[in-house]
């Protein structure tokens, strides 16, 4: 996932003079992480592939235009540009404005390509695996409690009577086999969290 | 280095969005220069997205047993949760209020998936017939999502629990739908228009113990 920028300094420059080049480096390498920031603060693969796309072509505008003065600040320029624009999309979010019988128009019309490859089964059976690396009800409980009700850990313990150990062991290794799984199956991946290559 | 200043209590509390906004500004910087950081915020949204979805379905799963001891279809127990799947098995959305826009928005924005367009069809009784009969219903193209905002006839909607089920011509069940009703005496459906095929189809309503208590006639053109 994403490149390595050898010489940060360079490829600003290279962009300013329009080496085009340059400009697919840069995005090869931003887009990981600005789509998974994204993500996390929209909750929505696509919008944040949509959001993602933006801020790439938003920082590469103006970096065509030489507003980055210090190039050693070019993360930083294009997760602020990636934050604004998360921000400002939630604060003009007023997209559904109807009467009955009216069509409304998304504001971006999208599609998915990569997960309408997925077949229902085919996704089903992925959703079903995944699950079964859970471990037992009383784990999957502990989970749920904390990555879904925002119970804290020593609440969660005091409750269902468990050590932090016990607590740990049971988050660690979830998360140990979700990250092995998505590793190997990219399919699992782009159910669970949209694709890179959608839309 | 990144990776030993933020350990796996931060990424924990990143997904669960329970860093200051500093902190998450902080922890984002770090997601620029740690490859091994990123793979286990993934991990994490991973993980957090199977849960959500196993609860969706153990929580329809359960209200189908406690509220529908009737015939079981295949469909039941995977619609509510699969309408999370990313609207893989068909979007099943029940809605009690037209002015309930926003929450719409709300569900189609959770489904993962955003669509064309959003076609929103009044289906009202037809007074001096009792339940309307043929009413055309346009099939939005493309991947869209029509809405339909249906007036309940005075056999349902007294009722506080309602079922229904969209039937094709050959009687095959297209999508279901099962949820409360208001005394507002509608009720709004959403069904992809990948599901729907032209032609003639109905809408069944049906109590919780399955017994049919209005159909509509639909023409989808």
């Amino acid at each position: 996932m994403g490149s390595t920028l050898e010489n940060i300094p360079d490829l600003v420059s290279r962009i300013e003079t329009g080496d085009s080049q340059a400009e697919d480096e840069l995005v090869r390498h931003y887009v990981p992480t600005v789509r998974l920031i994204l993500l996390q603060r929209t909750r929505n693969p696509q919008l944040a592939n949509d959001l993602c796309q933006d801020t790439l072509v938003i920082a590469l505008r103006r970096l065509r235009g030489g507003e980055l003065r210090n190039p050693q600040g070019l993360s930083g320029f294009i997760h602020k540009i990636a934050i604004n624009l998360s921000i400002e999309h939630f604060r003009y979010e007023q997209r559904f404005v109807h009467m009955p019988d009216e069509i409304i128009s998304l504001q971006r019309p999208q599609s998915d390509a990569k997960v309408q490859h997925i077949d229902q089964a085919r996704a089903r059976k992925l959703i079903n695996q995944a699950l079964a690396q859970l471990g037992v009800a009383r784990d999957r409980e502990i989970l749920q409690r904390y990555f879904l009700q925002d119970e804290d850990k020593t609440t969660i313990c005091s409750v269902l009577d468990l050590s932090t150990e016990h607590f740990d062991k049971v988050l660690f290794r979830a998360k140990q086999r979700m990250r092995k799984l998505i590793e190997q199956k990219p399919e699992l991946k782009s159910v669970l969290l949209g694709s890179y290559l959608d839309g | 280095m990144a990776d030993r200043i933020f350990d796996s209590s931060w990424v924990d509390r990143y997904v669960r969005n329970a860093l200051s906004d500093d902190e998450v500004m902080a922890f984002e910087a770090a997601l620029f220069d740690s490859q091994a950081l990123r793979s286990d915020v993934e991990a994490a949204l991973a993980l957090q997205s199977i849960l959500t979805l196993d609860e969706e379905s153990s929580a329809q799963a359960r209200s189908t047993t406690e509220r529908t001891p009737r015939r079981v279809q295949p469909w039941q127990p995977l619609a509510m949760a699969a309408s999370l799947l990313v609207g893989f098995v068909g979007v099943a959305m029940w809605y009690t209020s037209a002015s309930q826009v926003a929450e719409l928005r709300g569900e189609i924005t959770e489904l993962g998936r955003s669509y064309d367009d959003v076609i929103i069809r009044r289906l009202d009784v037809t007074r001096s017939g009792g339940a309307s009969s043929g009413t055309p219903v346009l099939k939005p193209a493309g991947h869209s999502l029509l809405v339909m905002d249906i007036e309940l006839s005075p056999r349902t909607k007294d009722l506080d629990h309602l079922q229904v089920e969209l039937v094709g011509d050959n009687g095959e069940v297209v999508a279901g739908w099962s949820g409360p009703t208001t005394d507002r005496d509608r009720v709004m459906i959403g069904v992809r228009s990948t599901q729907l095929d032209v032609g003639p189809m109905a809408i069944e309503f049906r109590n919780p113990d399955g017994a049919v208590l209005d159909r509509r006639l639909l023409e989808f053109r």
